[in-house]
């Protein structure tokens, strides 16, 4: 894919997030989606009734954040040079992609489960929506550092680059640099 | 150990320190006194929503190293580029770019600073509290005594003074987040589930993933902190300080597994001391950011709880030293470089004044702003944050990633984030369901970014930046 395909595809995301806040703001509110004072601790709010304010926001909210994470991949594509993009690093990403949408599903979904019925699950010291929260979106996160990790030698600085890059350093210092230097306001 | 001898040294420690020196650093600006005082405040007070502030770091991390761990440090080595703004007018050719990067640091370290000096007064005050002879001290007296500590510290040390202190304080934050989760899990016999419990019993929304500010503020804070940490000034400039661009392989997961531990600390005391509230197990707290200091001086062993201030002291600190050396670097090196051609003459020395000038500034803002306005320290420091992310995020992310963008495109980015960050904070502006001024400010300005440099002329880059953007 090219830088060009790339930029349209990172504005295209960019303004369906516009869209669905224009949309979101216009939602007229429950009164408290923003949450409440503590009834009887200062300093302390809380949430109130969680299907009220979900209910309307739920889904535009999920197609939000499932669009920030997509954005974030196409950016991570952007940032690796052309002749780098491959099958192989598509396909990690895609991976690591798939893996913090399924995660962000599982945040949601479970969520709406608990609001629907009231039923709570615990896994590691929280309930199950908010350990998928935790848990899940630090692995997600963890995923795109192991893809840095393996691919760096093969996708972001290869024996080749750095050959191509200390000859560039070599080619500038030894050449007239004033060139390049802008004019002061 | 290096000595602070040159500018060179002064701003980027001489390109000269190795991958573990620099992931600690990186780490520990990253949590400062926001995640110590400030974080663990915010779970008391919102529930969990400011956790989607911290789980997104992992991703954050991954995206600035993809994104520009490597052309800036390419870009600094090749034009001995001592800051930001020396990285973006290398860039972009553009004087006008540089300053307005020049101009934006400075305004959000002003915010960043204040709140640094802010978290370390009230910890100093929690703690001579606690002592018979000092206990009526108040905070005026703790933000001089604090700004006169990071003064001496921040003009004598540079930004080496800083690096190496994090390391040592970076290992012992990573040591505090562990041993104060296995605190946190003791003060109930049920361990966190029944912290989690009670808090339920009390206000189920608190304990879900989106706590008490709701789905859409949860999410605002994701994109501003996730994509916002590779617009940290404090942060990338520290991309430009290892030796080898090959580091990054090691920078990166380092700095990741030690954010995280730490960051334990945020999320325990936070759950512990509402669930310890709202049970009525200890009175209710005179502020939400008295939640780390309270939990310490009940809950934890007297050695730890020591271990944890001296921690939380040097996070601080060097944070503070982070952001006094990005903003002297604003002030005299790049803003004269864009107004006149050249910096100023003696460098290291107008560093060193406008360091302490910026300390002194700073203090006044954190005293105004903490009695003129009852906000908590980390919403503060979320607001510096906002004015980065927004502002840098595009001209450096996107920009050093994309050939057709240019300066005119980066002056509208900076622009509109100013803009929107700022009016939404004069004039507390709120839109409906929790959706922050932050989180438009930065949509706005990556969206405006892409338009108006596909819609003005095509820039000519030059010949070195051209070939390094190619690799």
């Amino acid at each position: 894919m090219s830088q060009k395909h790339l930029i349209y595809l990172l504005l295209t995301l960019l303004l369906i997030m516009v869209a669905l806040l224009t949309y979101i703001a216009g939602i007229s509110e429950s009164g408290y989606s923003s949450g409440l004072v503590h009834p009887l601790v200062s300093h302390m709010r809380v949430g109130g009734d969680g299907p009220v304010r979900f209910d309307a926001i739920g889904l535009p909210a999920f197609l939000l954040q499932a669009a920030v994470l997509i954005l974030a991949l196409v950016l991570i594509v952007l940032s690796i040079s052309k002749r780098h993009r491959d099958f192989h690093l598509y396909g990690w990403l895609g991976i690591c992609g798939a893996f913090g949408l399924f995660n962000w599903y599982m945040v949601y979904s479970s969520y709406q489960v608990f609001l629907d019925t009231g039923v709570v699950q615990y896994f590691l010291g929280f309930p199950l929506p908010s350990a998928w929260m935790i848990y899940g979106t630090w692995l997600s996160g963890l995923s795109l550092v192991v893809l840095y990790i393996v691919g760096f030698n093969r996708f972001i600085y290869t024996a080749q680059d750095e050959l191509e890059y200390h000859k560039l350093i070599i080619e500038f210092k030894n050449s007239d640099a004033t060139d390049s230097i802008s004019d002061p306001l | 150990m290096r000595r602070t001898r040159s500018a060179n040294d002064f701003f980027v420690a001489g390109r000269s320190l190795g991958p573990i020196v620099v992931s600690l650093a990186l780490f520990s600006s990253t949590l400062s006194g926001f995640g110590f005082v400030g974080g663990p405040g915010l779970v008391y007070s919102m529930g969990l929503s400011s956790l989607w502030m911290v789980m997104v770091s992992a991703l954050g991390y991954a995206i600035g190293f993809f994104l520009v761990a490597k052309r800036i440090r390419m870009i600094a080595e090749l034009r001995d580029s001592l800051s930001l703004p020396d990285l973006v007018a290398a860039r972009y050719g553009s004087e006008t770019v540089r300053f307005m990067m020049a101009g934006t640091i400075v305004l959000g370290v002003m915010g960043y600073l204040a709140t640094q000096i802010l978290a370390m007064a009230l910890v100093l005050k929690a703690i001579l509290a606690g002592t018979s002879v000092f206990a009526d001290v108040g905070l005026v007296t703790c933000v001089i005594l604090s700004s006169a500590v990071l003064i001496f510290y921040c003009v004598t040390g540079g930004i080496i003074a800083s690096m190496y202190t994090d390391v040592v304080q970076g290992a012992i934050m990573m040591i505090a987040g562990v041993l104060i989760l296995i605190t946190a899990s003791n003060v109930f016999d049920g361990g966190m589930q029944q912290a989690s419990e009670i808090i339920l019993a009390d206000d189920s929304e608190a304990i879900m993933p989106f706590g008490t500010a709701g789905v859409i503020a949860c999410l605002g804070w994701f994109f501003v902190f996730g994509l916002g940490l590779a617009g940290q000034p404090h942060l990338i400039t520290k991309m430009m300080m290892n030796r080898r661009i090959r580091d990054f392989r090691v920078i990166l997961p380092l700095s990741t597994i030690a954010y995280v531990l730490a960051a334990l600390l945020w999320v325990s005391i936070g759950v512990v001391m509402r669930a310890a509230v709202v049970s009525g197990e200890i009175p209710s707290l005179e502020a939400a950011d008295a939640a780390s200091p309270v939990f310490l001086s009940l809950f934890a062993h007297p050695l730890l709880a020591g271990v944890v201030f001296a921690g939380l002291f040097a996070a601080i600190m060097s944070t503070s030293d982070a952001f006094l050396n990005i903003g002297a670097a604003a002030l005299v090196h790049d803003m004269p470089k864009a107004l006149r051609g050249r910096s100023a003459g003696n460098e290291l020395l107008w560093a060193r004044i406008a360091t302490v000038l910026l300390a002194i500034v700073a203090a006044l803002f954190a005293l105004y702003s903490y009695y003129q306005n009852d906000r908590l320290v980390a919403l503060l420091g979320a607001f510096g944050w906002a004015t980065f992310a927004a502002a840098i995020v595009p001209v450096v992310v996107i920009g050093l990633n994309w050939k057709r963008a240019n300066s005119m495109g980066a002056i509208a980015a900076i622009g509109i984030s100013l803009i929107i960050n700022f009016s939404f904070e004069i004039f507390s502006v709120r839109l409906p369901h929790g959706i922050s001024g932050p989180f438009v400010a930065f949509v706005a300005s990556m969206t405006l970014f892409i338009v108006v440099s596909l819609l003005t002329p095509d820039q000519t880059l030059d010949r070195d930046i051209d070939k390094l953007m190619d690799l």
